[in-house]
Order: structure tokens, then sequence, then C-alpha cells
């Protein structure tokens, strides 16, 4: 299977979302031809359209897609309808998504954007296999080594296993699925806000810098 | 109130949507103000946090409209976004400027309506309600509505209510925005 690994992500190769696209890979095996393209460098391009399968994988940004991803789903759009009225076109192509969130959440926030992703799919009559959204997605680096059966890394592991089957298998059951990793808020919130203040403090800023309202005269 | 409205693209059933708006404000005692989002490009957000944590509450990213287009979604008392809708998300000259408007959270979470949010950087922020333009299914409706009504919650401010998609009339957008004004 020719597969596509989308990299809706403005951070490259130094995102969350490649981590996500390297796991997928690794449990699809590497018995499939896999190209990857980076939104960030550009629309879609022709040889787009080859792949039998497209994974994406992206942060959530303002509860929806980045904009550069947007546009790389808008001109494959383009792209397809071209080749389809020029008879060009090949078989049925399937996706999946992984969206991944800052907030923990249990991955709910991603909703909204695998929706987006969804209707991409109605619109194109690409075959929607279903999206993963992912809880307190900047753990994702930090976890990266970290074994899958870590029991604070599992509930995303075993996400991954099952998104991934659906790649090869179909879309059985329909339908998202959610997933954090097992960090309370209560702890995921203090260390949060520890780090930011850490990588603050590091420029030179302190607390009270860090909350500067530069517009607040309205 | 101060209104700012932000449209997609200079095409005819925005100007006209534009002329409406303008009137609703004169009528009401309004100040409007108004822009275009497409033109130049703006450049997209790189997720760099500079915003956050080099220069809080500015975007690092020179040369073009998006620091601009970020004190626009602060200093206003609603703003009102207008475009098509593909997929039920922001059109994209739209979206980058969201995009670019990071600075006006906080690095921190809080909770607020039940889920985990940054904590938004100013006290109040104003309302916001999005028009959809062009055709679009009632799937992608209800998409972009949610949408909306999620961006609301990230600014703690209250929901939109109900969707619009502008058809050409100005008293059905007038009265739209009196609604989305009373909330």
């Amino acid at each position: 299977m020719r597969i596509l690994l989308v990299n809706g992500s403005p951070r490259r190769a130094a995102a969350n979302s490649r981590i996500f696209l390297d796991s997928l890979r690794a449990r699809l095996g590497e018995g499939h031809d896999y190209r990857l393209v980076e939104t960030m460098a550009g629309e879609a391009a022709i040889e787009d359209l080859d792949a039998d399968f497209l994974v994406l994988a992206f942060p959530l940004y303002n509860n929806c897609l980045h904009s550069r991803l947007l546009a790389w789903l808008l001109s494959y759009e383009t792209l397809l309808q071209s080749a389809r009225a020029s008879g060009k076109t090949r078989g049925k192509v399937g996706m999946i998504a992984v969206a991944n969130s800052g907030c923990p959440d249990g991955g709910v926030q991603n909703r909204i954007a695998l929706e987006i992703v969804a209707d991409f799919c109605e619109r194109t009559g690409v075959e929607w296999r279903g999206g993963l959204g992912v809880g307190s997605g900047e753990m994702t680096g930090l976890l990266k080594r970290a074994p899958e059966g870590m029991p604070l890394k599992r509930p995303v592991s075993r996400a991954l296993d099952e998104i991934a089957s659906r790649v090869v298998n179909g879309a059985a059951p329909p339908g998202e699925i959610f997933a954090a990793y097992l960090f309370p808020w209560p702890l995921f919130r203090f260390a949060a806000h520890a780090e930011w203040k850490r990588r603050a403090r590091a420029n030179g800023l302190g607390p009270r810098e860090l909350r500067a309202r530069p517009f607040a005269s309205r | 109130m101060k209104v700012f409205f932000l449209y997609d693209e200079d095409e005819p059933d925005r100007r006209a949507a534009g002329s409406a708006l303008a009137a609703w404000a004169e009528k009401k005692g309004h100040e409007l103000e108004s822009a275009c989002a497409s033109g130049p490009m703006l450049k997209p957000c790189l997720g760099c946090f500079g915003c956050w944590l080099k220069t809080p509450g500015r975007c690092v990213i020179p040369g073009d409209r998006g620091a601009a287009l970020a004190e626009a979604f602060v200093r206003p008392d609603l703003v009102v976004l207008g475009g098509a809708t593909p997929y039920g998300c922001f059109a994209l000259p739209i979206k980058a400027a969201i995009e670019r408007s990071l600075p006006i959270q906080l690095p921190f979470f809080w909770r607020f309506r039940g889920q985990v949010h940054h904590v938004p950087r100013y006290e109040r922020l104003p309302r916001i309600v999005s028009a959809g333009f062009g055709e679009a299914s009632e799937a992608e409706d209800a998409i972009h509505l949610e949408l909306v009504r999620a961006m609301c919650d990230c600014r703690a401010v209250p929901r939109q209510k109900r969707s619009f998609r502008f058809r050409g009339d100005g008293e059905a957008l007038a009265s739209w925005l009196e609604e989305a004004a009373a909330s």
C-alpha cells in the first residue's frame, strides 16, 4: 500500500505529530511504501494523489487544524477534482487522523477538528476510517522512549494500536477514539506551569512579565 | 460599542454584508472598523511560543499584519468574522489571522465551562461571532457553530447562540447581530 504520512504541525521534525506518524509507521510495518509530506512546505502536489492511504497527524490549533494543513486539504481536493475530471484517478483512498491537544481532558477537545477532517472526506469521497484525539499531547515527546506498556502511556499506546488497525482492517467500529496520558489534572497543571515559568526565566522574564498585557488600555 | 468586522475576501456578498453592518452600527451608535483578511498572506503561526515566552502578549513574527490583527482581537467589544466555511472550518485568511492571535492567551491552564483551556491574558476579551458565506451543508454549519462556540470558551466570552449564513438579507444580519450584542 502507498501511504502518505501528512505532518500538519508547524514544528515539522520537532513536532509531536511526527512522533505519532513514526509510531503509526512502526505499527503498520515496513511492508508499505511510505512518503512524508510537511504541510508547512506547501500545498498538496500531484504525486500526493498516488497514495492509497492518507495518515494525518496534527496539533490542535484554536480548536481546529493549523491553517497550512487546511490549505493542504483544500489544494488536495482541487487536485483530486481536476484529476477526476480528466479521468486520471486510481482506486479508493482511505484516511485516518491523529489530532493532539495540549490540554488533558482525555483528548475530547480534538473532536471538532476530527469532524472537520471527516467532512473533508465526505466532500472528496476519501474513505474516513476514523480519528484519534490525544490529550496532554505535549507529554508525547517526554514519553517518546518510554515502553508502550508503561501505565502512564498505555491509554495512548492502545488507542494508536486501534487507529493503526483501521488502515488495514477498515473502519469497524466507526467513530472516533479519545485518549490521554494518565497524569492527574492537578499534577499536570503544576508541572506545566512550572515548566512555562522555567522557560520564561531562561529568557530573563519573571512571572509578572509573563502576564504582560500590551493592549490593556481598552 | 466597538465592533470589528473581519472578512475573508473582497467579494460582492462580503461588501453587501459590510454595508448592512455599517447601517446597523450607525443606527445603534456603534463604532465599526472593517478589515479584509486576504491580500498579502499572513505568515503562519510557527508554534514557537515566542509570544508567551519571549515578548509576552506580542507575536514575534515580523513583517506582516499578524501583530496588528492580534490587537484587533483584543480592543473591540464585538468581533464579527465573515467568510467561507470549508469543511466547517474558517476560510484560510481568517484561520491564519485567528492563529496569530495566540498572544491574547497565557501559557497557563485553567478549567472553564467544564474543560481545560489556556487562561485569557486579558480580563475581558471581545465577544466573537462568525457568519458563513457561500454554500455549505447542514453538517458544516453545525461544525462551524461548534467551532466558534469552542473559541468563545477559550476566550471566556458568551457563546454564539445560533448559526448564521449571509444570503444577501441585511435585516437578517442585523437581527442576528442584535442577538449577539445583547447576550
